[in-house]
């Protein structure tokens, strides 16, 4: 049963993950140091070449490192080309992953994840 | 067992006496019947075999981050929080339903156990370093934020169980080695049912013996039939849940229809001390203490690592000592509570009891004796602890459970409900902090029992002492539990 079930999730998963999407992202988040409360998550997506991926739907969900807690979901704005916003309510401190959702204009997917470490209280 | 007390043997069999008024919940329509049938065990035991089974596969093979993982979602916010309720509504259920056990009978068909337990370890000693080692690696490798770590300690569990039971016979394991096994051990004796006898005198007519010894096959007694107690308790003179899995062998095997899942008042067990079948003397059993006191300090040194002014203690000690690695650093502190902290409580207050008893026991007698006092205080924190975590994220199972459905291609459970939680914060607290006082009062109860038992005339005196430990460590858990979450996967930062 064991077998069973690592096999279908192993392939499962694996549909999941894309080594080499081609999406170069530069994330910063302020203020520093990262504090219970919002912040603002700076994201610089880029095609490989360089070019600035525009025009792309980027959802933010925010999840604290212990399980049990509620996510913290947040759509990013286009500010300049290729430069998205996203405003994030840091509910508790500690340490937070971010999970990038990128919906680029030619379709598909694409996922990131970043961490937050030491998020501290207000 | 009972509150006026003579002698520990003669309130052992009070007890029994009054057994006709208590509540049986092997009589219990439906449920004592379930209880009853040759397979119960197994029936509980295979879904959390099941769930097992998923939690190993998923946290190996799903999604690392923690919240979204039945692993990590199931081990440290469901489990943890169900055992700890359940334990403190009824007893030792967990122990009953243990999937390690259900893999380890499977595993007896095909090999048998030949050798017994060594007997320099037929002690606690070595589970409660066990114990302690996983309360220290938990914080260390911040075991909660990794679904895969997760998954491999309830494999290396499995694993365990099966290698030494597979080697030692009988309920090694359970007995001697298992880490959860203890903390459910020492956890219910504050659990309000236990395995009793139902009536005394049927056994004193037993010929048979069948609870401990098994039912035989009456042509070849070499063939058991049906199991007795593999932990060694002879149920007419078990005392208390401790050691007892509830696995109900000696239910079964009894040929009168004597025993049963009976009532009795929280931790009153804690305020005697008669030899306990398989057991025996609490007052003398030192790996016993060391057991109820790391039940107790580990209740607040668990929570402490869950807090902001761990982080700052930990780099304050870094930058003093300049020391830059977490481990030694974190030992210091893992030290401090579970060793430092205990001495000087437990011992100044041993050693005034013993000054105000007359010295009638040995200090480290007196300091063994009340120890277990402490025990419902350290259970109501870890009773605050773990349901807090249960009672804020019960609902989070939900949109785990179908996001690992539809990992999987499956769509029938819907999107994931990702706010899905539990209850807010604000509700939660203040049950928190009514199982702190529940916990604290029940210590109160338990040291003034003991005080009264040594010092008849003036109990306040020898009680003093530890009501004022007792005190003290309900004002920390009190405080931990009032400071804001704060969890990081690695403590020191730098």
């Amino acid at each position: 049963m064991l077998v069973v079930l690592c096999t279908l999730m192993d392939s499962a998963c694996s549909r999941q993950v894309r080594a080499d999407d081609g999406l170069r992202i530069e994330s910063t988040i302020s203020p520093k140091p990262v504090r219970m409360g919002w912040s603002t998550l700076t994201l610089v997506l880029a095609q490989r070449d360089g070019t600035p991926l525009r025009d792309a739907g980027v959802s933010v969900e925010a999840d604290m490192s212990h399980a049990g807690m509620a996510p913290v979901f947040s759509d990013a704005s286009e500010s300049v080309p290729g430069t998205y916003q996203a405003a994030l309510n840091l509910t508790m401190p500690g340490d937070w992953v971010l999970l990038l959702h990128v919906h680029p204009r030619y379709g598909g997917m694409l996922e990131r994840q970043i961490e937050v470490k030491d998020v501290r209280a207000k | 067992m009972t509150l006026v007390t003579s002698s520990p043997r003669s309130t052992y069999d009070e007890s029994k006496v009054r057994e006709a008024s208590r509540f049986d919940l092997l009589r219990v329509p439906m449920v004592g019947r379930l209880l009853l049938w040759k397979h119960s065990r197994t029936l509980l035991q295979l879904p959390v075999l099941l769930v097992s089974v998923l939690m190993i596969a998923h946290g190996i093979f799903g999604p690392s981050i923690a919240p979204k993982n039945l692993a990590t979602v199931l081990s440290w916010v469901h489990f943890r929080g169900v055992l700890i309720l359940i334990l403190v509504c009824a007893g030792n259920f967990f122990c009953m339903a243990c999937p390690f056990m259900l893999v380890r009978n499977a595993a007896r068909r095909l090999f048998r156990a030949r050798w017994n337990w060594p007997r320099p370890l037929r002690n606690k000693w070595l589970s409660v370093g066990l114990f302690v080692g996983i309360l220290f690696c938990y914080e260390l490798f911040g075991w909660w934020s990794s679904p895969w770590l997760t998954a491999w300690i309830v494999l290396s569990y499995f694993i365990a169980a099966l290698g030494v039971d597979g080697l030692f016979k009988h309920a090694s394991f359970c007995k001697f080695v298992c880490p959860i096994g203890q903390f459910n051990f020492i956890a219910s004796t504050v659990s309000p049912l236990e395995v009793q006898v139902r009536e005394q005198q049927v056994c004193g007519t037993c010929m048979t013996k069948d609870c401990i010894r098994g039912t035989r096959e009456p042509d070849n007694p070499l063939v058991v039939l049906q199991r007795g107690c593999e932990l060694a308790l002879f149920l007419p003179a078990k005392v208390g849940n401790m050691d007892c899995t509830f696995c109900l062998d000696c239910v079964h095997a009894c040929p009168h229809d004597n025993i049963g899942i009976m009532s009795r008042i929280p931790a009153e067990e804690l305020t005697v001390d008669p030899v306990r079948s398989g057991v025996g003397v609490f007052s003398r059993r030192k790996d016993l203490s060391a057991l109820a006191v790391i039940f107790t300090f580990g209740a607040l040194m668990n929570a402490f690592g869950m807090v902001s002014p761990v982080y700052a203690l930990e780099n304050w000690l870094g930058a003093v000592l300049h020391v830059h690695r977490e481990a030694p650093v974190l030992a210091l502190i893992f030290g401090a509570v579970l060793l430092l902290e205990p001495l000087v409580l437990l011992g100044a207050a041993s050693w005034i009891t013993w000054r105000v008893t007359g010295r009638k026991r040995s200090l480290l007698t007196t300091l063994t004796r009340y120890s277990f006092a402490l025990v419902p205080v350290g259970f109501g924190m870890w009773l605050a602890h773990y349901s807090f975590h249960f009672l804020t994220g019960v609902l989070t199972i939900v949109p785990v459970a179908q996001s690992a459905v539809a990992d999987l291609g499956f769509r029938f459970l819907g999107s994931p409900h990702w706010p899905w939680t539990g209850m807010p914060v604000r509700f939660v607290q203040p049950i928190e902090m009514g199982f702190l006082l529940l916990g604290f009062v029940g210590s109160l109860m338990v040291a003034w029992r003991l005080a009264e038992e040594d010092l008849a005339g003036h109990p306040v005196r020898a009680f003093l002492p530890w009501a004022s430990v007792g005190l003290l460590l309900l004002i920390a858990s009190v405080w931990l539990m009032t400071l804001p979450m704060d969890m990081r996967a690695t403590l020191m930062s730098g």
